[in-house]
């Protein structure tokens, strides 16, 4: 019996690893996607920077 | 060669064997705190997940308009931390329950447990889960005599409901076999000739044009050949063994059939082929079919994952929605008070309180506008059933002494009673017990 629900509870272990590994996935996802946005976004800038002229520096 | 020194003495072998098999851990009794530890640490690693990348938006931010990425990914990380631990506190409660530290002393049977009286044991509710000793000891209310006298077949007993109602919910248990939809077929005609006429899937809505399309042509959409829609059963057949056997001959007969049939609406949309026969049993009866589910399906399948238990559980606010929209299909089918609806459904949609938010049958219950019955239709899932939304490894559960089948089933197949429907009310226990709980269904049959 006790080895049964040993049995049980392991496989509840690794339902709830699965669900957890599930979550943990999405979460990560989205994050990443954030940090491509916020890649992006400093590209852009820098895009932006290099395109105006320099102080000083005629046109 | 392996040294002498090296060898393993079999006398030596044979006696660790036995000291391990009397190793006090193997005997030990399992407690609460050894168990929860191993537990706890998934779920703390799964609530640190994310840090880091959160360090790396934090650093990144200047303090302009960036600050909404940083803002938008601590709204994500809070949300599914709350999430990581809400999963956390059910498999709290999910231990417990499995190692005997609740419901030890029967003076009523507590309400999840009352739920599983008459429903299948499914793994994501493990509290229901019960050996045979424990069953026994619910079994022992059961007043058979009352079921005898006040059960009927279960064709006549629906086709009563069917009468007396102007809407009839049948629970099902999604299974890649789909017993319960086979049956539903083979009651389409009785269903006409008592009066149905309109019946319903839990098929999201926006599938209702085509459905439409079918009933009125033949056909789902113009470039289907309808001649591929009676390969249907061949598709069953071959999505059943690769859930069954997930090896590679079978995903490749899978898998090439769905290459073959990719432009094909019943195939491209693989949920659709075991409502082909019923839909076109309907069309032959001239019932109308209604797609009743609310839309849900915008999420990527990546995101579903095969996982459907799992998936719906995480989605609460979009189910509560999925229950809203069935509601009010449902009433907008039977507003001419001329027309009757059978539908089938999952079962925690057709029982009161099978959720956090108030579900379909909750709000039929509380429309006094529409007169609602639920059933459940129960039967045998210990054996050779492959539940829809679970993983493989989850089978474990349909092994020996840990069933999948409810209380009621077991308890009726012990007394060879088959094929029976019978209303679920107080009567069900014998007199000297008092139950205080309500029925999550009206009624149950038994096939």
């Amino acid at each position: 019996m006790k080895k049964e629900k040993q049995k049980v509870l392991d496989a509840l272990m690794n339902h709830y690893k699965q669900r957890v590994d599930f979550l943990v996935d999405k979460k990560t996802r989205r994050l990443e996607k954030l940090v491509e946005e916020s890649e992006k976004l400093k590209i852009k800038k820098i895009k932006e920077e290099i395109g105006k002229p320099k102080k000083n520096e005629k046109p | 060669m392996v040294s002498p020194r090296k060898m393993k003495n079999p006398e030596k072998s044979l006696s660790s064997s036995i000291e391990q098999q009397k190793n006090p851990e193997e005997i030990k009794e399992l407690s609460i705190s050894g168990v929860w530890n191993k537990f706890e640490k998934i779920f703390t690693s799964g609530i640190q997940s994310g840090k880091e990348i959160l360090n790396i938006l934090e650093e990144s931010v200047t303090p302009d308009e960036e600050n909404v990425l940083f803002i938008e990914a601590r709204k994500i990380v809070d949300f599914y931390n709350s999430e990581i631990n809400r999963t956390k506190d059910d498999a709290r409660s999910e231990v417990a329950s499995i190692l005997g530290q609740t419901h030890e002393v029967i003076e009523h049977i507590p309400s999840s447990r009352l739920r599983s009286f008459a429903l299948y044991n499914i793994p994501r509710e493990i509290e229901k889960l019960m050996d045979e000793d424990e069953r026994k000891k619910y079994e022992k209310y059961i007043n058979l005599e009352h079921i005898k006298e006040n059960s009927k077949e279960w064709k006549t007993y629906l086709a009563d409901k069917i009468k007396e109602n102007d809407v009839v919910l049948l629970g099902e248990c999604h299974t890649f076999e789909g017993i319960e939809k086979k049956l539903f077929f083979e009651y389409l005609d009785k269903a006409k000739e008592k009066g149905v006429t309109d019946i319903g899937f839990e098929v999201e809505e926006r599938f209702q044009e085509y459905f439409d399309r079918f009933m009125e042509t033949g056909k789902f959409s113009e470039t289907d050949d309808p001649k591929d829609y009676k390969k249907a059963s061949e598709y069953q057949r071959l999505r059943l063994e690769w859930h069954r056997r997930h090896d590679e001959k079978s995903l490749k007969e899978y898998a090439s059939f769905e290459v073959d049939h990719a432009d094909n609406f019943l195939f491209s949309r693989h949920r659709f082929d075991e409502f082909y026969a019923m839909l076109q049993k309907a069309r032959e009866l001239g019932l109308k079919v209604h797609c009743i589910d609310g839309n849900y399906s915008d999420l990527s399948e990546d995101d579903f994952q095969g996982n459907n238990a799992q998936w719906e559980e995480l989605e609460q606010p979009r189910l509560s929605e999925r229950d809203e929209r069935m509601y009010k299909n449902i009433k907008e089918a039977v507003a001419d008070k001329n027309r009757k609806i059978l539908i089938i459904l999952g079962s925690n949609h057709v029982g009161r309180g099978g959720a956090k938010y108030k579900n379909l049958s909750d709000k039929l219950t509380e429309d006094s506008t529409i007169k609602s019955f639920r059933i459940n239709i129960d039967r045998n899932l210990d054996e050779d059933v492959t539940m829809q939304g679970t993983k493989k490894d989850l089978n474990l559960f349909l092994k020996k002494d840990i069933h999948l089948n409810s209380i009621l089933y077991n308890f009726l197949e012990k007394q060879d009673i088959k094929e029976i429907g019978f209303d679920l009310n107080s009567s069900l226990f014998v007199p000297k017990y008092k139950q205080k709980e309500i029925f999550a269904y009206d009624g149950y049959i038994k096939i």
